[in-house]
């Protein structure tokens, strides 16, 4: 075992730091990252753009798309110091850890040269239609049609739960290419223009932060044929094998370790007493927690440089620490800032938002117990 | 990173799984490991070569300590040692697992991390049901080896090593439990109910695994070793919460042979202060740290 980091791997660190305390728009904090106003959109694509002219946006990506094959040792440095940083790529994350490899898995040449080039050179956002009303954790049992008419798939369906859907340009979208299917039978994915006429997006209002999540309505949408994504009524070989991506994708301990940090430094400009001995055993076992997540956030990173197997139950067994981790450090922060936490630019707000989402989205933490169990022997029930 | 472990380590743990399996959880087997040079594998193949023994020890659940001699005293640069050794946090009246059985003692003294020779201590047997033998031990003369502070630090990782292995292994034999015990028409591990107890222990305990692992490699981060030893102590309670309740009533006996592992889980929770003084110290480690990063949220 070698647990060290290369030296050109801590390299590529310090210089996300330096890069991000340069380009940032100052001020930048989680508080943007969802883009609530067209100047965040702007100083989003700016950072990108920024970020894909130094090849810092797909280094993990193959030579011939525009990357330089690093390991994914890299992503996983990238993500710990974006997504800690308040994430200024905003939803680039998810293009460049899964759409972007979902394309150079089943696209088209001309889908690859036109999608992988935008989304290398940070100019392109996207948004995931996957979540329906009655399809969440059961995934497969959306209902959203895309009926092939001539030169264009006819989509009629309702998503929700879709974040970025406000900003992005396109929209990998999931729908029932067969109507006669249940399941995971008969789905196709979409690239989905999101300029295109009957696409309606609305915000789900929350008590934390505007744009959040929304809902997105299709109604006749005629989408060209060409977006189809690999076969028709195949595309859910390809969300298995790239939701294993999305599981990996975000670095949330080294964020909610920096979170604990704020709250400390808040409780102590407050004047709160940190040296309280129950305060601090609640802290230290919230940043205790936080190392077990990164420990086994690195154990499902190796297990992917292991081979393209998307039976990964690291990841899964990531997830299940990782997801109650966060909330676990929400209310350690508010524990630790008591009625100072309950403002809205404090370090417990955004946290205790994240803490609560991160066990339900992308795949629900009962779902990553069923994983698991499945990965232990269990029977099926 | 790379967390295969190399050729020498994969041998290693095959050789002493092999040596485990063969010999049981008896006394003997702790001069069968002096005499192959297992206890000091960490003098020549480094800290994860101790971390690996360590492992296969609480697993076949060892009656004997092994944490102390094969990794606390190698991690502070202390080879010379007995067989058997055992550590304490006070120089009076400290709780020692294994205690009778040891010939020599880790003494945590404040600043100072000291050894001793069972000449130089008196031992007061004591009576417990949780899995080792245990010895009240007052200690008359020491010789000061390292700082207090090092010594932490390789005790933390040796609890941290040693929880975490102890859980597998509870779990592992819980599984194999729920998986044939039928009630109700069907495996009662096809309960969801069930399945999410053990999976959920099954991720903290892998959780401890790998940052325990962490702790061994970064022994000098006190933040980490810290962290492991906290983290290992909170997954121990639950691990042992969990793994009787899904067991039933054959859970406690011990011809069954859980508690052989549970019962120990929670003495190691016991130690160095317990998981209470191991969060402190998380959080006083982290309060002393530089921290050079953008931060994700507004500073006052």
């Amino acid at each position: 075992m070698d647990l060290d980091w290369t030296d050109s791997e801590q390299k590529l660190r310090e210089e996300l730091r330096s890069f991000i305390t340069e380009q940032r728009r100052p001020g930048w904090t989680h508080h943007e990252r969802d883009m609530p106003t067209a100047e965040d959109r702007h100083a989003v694509i700016a950072f990108c753009r920024a970020m894909g002219e130094r090849q810092l946006l797909t280094p993990h990506w193959p030579a011939e798309y525009g990357g330089r094959d690093a390991s994914p040792w890299e992503q996983t440095i990238i993500s710990e110091e974006l997504w800690a940083a308040g994430e200024p790529r905003g939803p680039q994350y998810m293009n460049t850890n899964w759409i972007g490899p979902a394309l150079m898995l089943a696209g088209t040449a001309e889908q690859k040269r036109f999608h992988l080039e935008l989304i290398s050179r940070g100019e392109a956002m996207w948004c995931q239609g996957f979540s329906e009303p009655d399809a969440g954790s059961d995934l497969a049992s959306l209902r959203t049609s895309a009926v092939r008419d001539g030169d264009v798939y006819v989509v009629n369906g309702q998503k929700i739960w879709t974040s970025y859907a406000h900003a992005a340009d396109y929209c990998a979208l999931l729908a029932r290419t067969d109507p006669a299917t249940k399941g995971a039978e008969g789905i196709s994915i979409l690239l989905v223009p999101m300029d295109l006429p009957g696409i309606e997006v609305r915000d789900i209002s929350n008590p934390w932060v505007s744009h959040l999540v929304h809902e997105m309505w299709f109604t006749d949408v005629g989408v060209p044929a060409d977006c189809l994504l690999g076969e028709e009524d195949k595309g859910w070989e390809i969300v298995r094998q790239v939701l294993a991506n999305e599981r990996v994708g975000i670095a949330r301990h080294e964020c909610s370790e920096r979170t604990l940090d704020a709250a400390v430094a808040w409780a102590e400009a407050a004047g709160i007493d940190t040296d309280d001995e129950s305060v601090a055993e609640e802290i230290g076992m919230a940043y205790a927690t936080c190392e077990a997540a990164r420990a086994l956030n690195y154990a499902a990173v190796h297990e992917r440089t292991q081979g393209q197997d998307s039976r990964r139950p690291m990841a899964a067994v990531s997830r299940a620490v990782t997801g109650p981790m966060e909330g676990r450090v929400a209310h350690a922060c508010l524990e630790l800032l008591g009625p100072a936490g309950l403002s809205r630019n404090s370090p417990a707000d955004r946290q205790l938002l994240m803490g609560t989402t991160s066990t339900i989205a992308a795949g629900s933490l009962e779902v990553q117990l069923n994983l698991i169990a499945r990965h232990l022997g269990l029977p099926k029930g | 990173m790379n967390l295969d472990p190399s050729e020498e380590e994969a041998y290693l743990d095959k050789a002493v799984a092999t040596l485990f399996a063969r010999h049981g959880p008896s006394e003997r087997l702790l001069d069968e490991l002096a005499g192959s040079g297992y206890l000091d594998v960490v003098r020549e193949a480094g800290p994860m070569a101790g971390v690996i023994v360590v492992e296969r020890a609480a697993d076949a659940q060892v009656i004997g300590p092994i944490g102390a001699r094969v990794l606390t005293g190698p991690l502070v640069g202390h080879y010379d040692l007995p067989p058997a050794v055992g550590i304490i946090d006070a120089m009076t009246g400290s709780l020692c697992r294994w205690g009778p059985q040891c010939e020599a003692f880790f003494v945590l003294d404040g600043d100072a991390g000291r050894i001793a020779s069972r000449d130089d201590v008196e031992m007061e047997p004591v009576e417990s049901s949780f899995g080792a033998t245990y010895g009240r031990v007052h200690v008359r003369r020491a010789e000061a080896i390292c700082d207090g502070a090092g010594l932490r630090r390789a005790w933390q990782v040796t609890i941290a090593v040693e929880a975490e292995a102890t859980m597998l292994a509870a779990i592992a034999k819980t599984v194999d439990h729920v998986a044939g015990r039928r009630q109700f028409g069907r495996p009662i591990g096809a309960f969801q109910a069930v399945q999410h107890r053990l999976a959920s222990t099954y991720a903290m305990a892998m959780g401890t695994r790998w940052l325990a692992r962490r702790a061994a490699w970064f022994h000098d981060d006190e933040f980490l070793t810290a962290s492991a030893a906290a983290y290992a102590c909170e997954a121990a309670q639950i691990t042992y919460t969990n793994m009787h309740q899904v067991s039933g009533a054959v859970g406690i006996t011990s011809e069954y042979g859980l508690v052989g592992w549970t019962t120990r889980l929670l003495g190691l929770r016991q130690e160095l202060g317990g998981q209470r003084a191991h969060a402190r110290r998380v959080t006083i480690t982290r309060r002393g740290m530089p921290k050079p990063w953008p931060s994700p949220l507004p500073l006052p």
